[in-house]
């Protein structure tokens, strides 16, 4: 959340992920490469180079599609969550690694452009077993570097939410495309079956474990009760202080927040990144992001001056000690009068 | 598969491909140091390290950039 923009926001809990993250990827060459260098001591240096890199990209790249479902399982993963841009970034620029040295490798020494070698070199397009799978790796590193290059807040602001989300929604397709690419190099070019099940099992385990989120979120959204313009939200105890319930309205969440003895509705998704403003809590009087820590003012959706995010508000009614939320939600910013509860 | 068809599909692809980014470079150097200002005000006081990360992503995204700047203008 700034102004005017910098390089990198830095602050004590970011210096801290990013020094984790160095230590574990310190960690996992050192490890690669030591159990290589004795057990496999005929292999060249490019070859673990390649298959280090490779190898490290794909375990960071399931740890960041692991991480979005298991916040919305248990608030403790945010932490993992908070600066998953650095681990992106971070990932892409290892698959480049293993990218350019498997380049280097296997198409730098012939007669023909590199890149061009890649896609010429093995021509049995026709062939699952054969598949020229540096082809599929080439498209998703491609995709990966988009991603990479626009995740800085500035493409956020300036391509839009919705189009900078839909781009970074390519990650399922890289990862796809990724999966394909190793599946078939190991059916290539190993005869072990134990890498070949350990991959199958890393993308049913993140194919499964989004479908149970996604069957989580489509029940909470059902449970709201539709009652003309009104929807119901429920008894007031049933929201702790400075927390709110989430529920669905007209296709849209909405995060009711207790606080003070008052009730404010705002639309759910945070106006940086998408984040669920309703599993965050109040900080010093403002709704606070627990993605990226952006705020807005409970009252009017507005995010505390100078800054300009603006997220929709929604009024709100007490009947027989049930709170209602209006399902016809306020312009974004717009000052709502809080439900006094007590 | 046809190999003439692969190389025809591959050379094709490499060079559109090759001409977009020959493109979106020349376009970036106008965008880092001049339209980025234009089209968000926020990158005035940026520092320069800033215009440095924004260059790959103006390479690649020079269309929509463009577009947006001259819906701008």
């Amino acid at each position: 959340m700034s102004v005017s923009y910098r390089s990198i926001l830095w602050n004590k809990q970011k210096i801290r992920y990013d020094k984790g993250l160095v230590l574990f990827i310190l960690i996992f060459l050192v490890a690669f490469f030591g159990i290589h260098l004795v057990f496999h001591s005929n292999v060249t240096i490019e070859t673990i180079i390649i298959r280090a890199f490779g190898l490290l990209s794909l375990v960071l790249l399931h740890v960041i599609l692991t991480i979005g479902p298991l916040t919305r399982i248990n608030p403790r993963f945010l932490i993992v969550l908070y600066n998953r841009r650095h681990l992106g970034v971070t990932m892409f620029l290892m698959a480049l690694i293993h990218g350019a040295f498997s380049m280097m490798n296997f198409h730098g020494l012939g007669d023909i452009n590199p890149i061009r070698s890649i896609f010429l070199s093995n021509l049995q397009y026709q062939s699952v077993a054969h598949f020229p799978f540096q082809v599929l790796g080439f498209f998703a590193l491609l995709i990966l570097g988009l991603m990479a290059v626009t995740s800085h807040d500035f493409w956020l602001k300036n391509l839009g939410y919705k189009t900078w989300k839909a781009l970074h929604m390519m990650v399922y397709i890289a990862y796809g495309l990724v999966i394909l690419h190793v599946v078939m190099g190991v059916i290539q070019n190993e005869t072990s079956i134990v890498l070949f099940a350990v991959i199958l099992t890393a993308f049913f385990g993140i194919a499964m474990l989004h479908l149970l989120v996604a069957v989580r979120e489509t029940t909470t959204d059902q449970q709201s009760k539709l009652n003309a313009e009104w929807v119901l939200v429920g008894a007031p105890e049933e929201i702790k202080e400075s927390r709110a319930k989430i529920v669905a309205v007209s296709g849209e969440r909405v995060a009711i927040f207790l606080y003070q003895g008052m009730l404010s509705a705002v639309n759910n998704v945070c106006r940086h990144q998408g984040g669920p403003l309703g599993e965050g809590k109040i900080i010093d009087g403002c709704i606070t992001c627990p993605w990226h820590g952006y705020q807005y003012l409970p009252g009017n959706g507005q995010s505390p001056p100078p800054f300009t995010e603006k997220v929709e508000t929604y009024d709100l009614k007490l009947e027989n000690g049930q709170v209602w939320v209006n399902a016809q939600p306020h312009p974004e910013g717009t000052a709502v009068e809080p439900l006094k509860i007590s | 598969m046809d190999r003439a068809l692969v190389v025809w599909l591959t050379d094709s692809f490499l060079l559109s491909l090759g001409i977009y980014l020959l493109l979106g470079t020349a376009f970036s150097i106008y965008f880092v140091f001049a339209g980025a200002n234009r089209l968000d005000p926020g990158v005035k006081d940026a520092p320069w390290h800033f215009r440095l990360i924004i260059w790959p992503g103006s390479v690649l995204l020079w269309v929509t950039l463009l577009t947006k700047l001259l819906k701008k203008k």
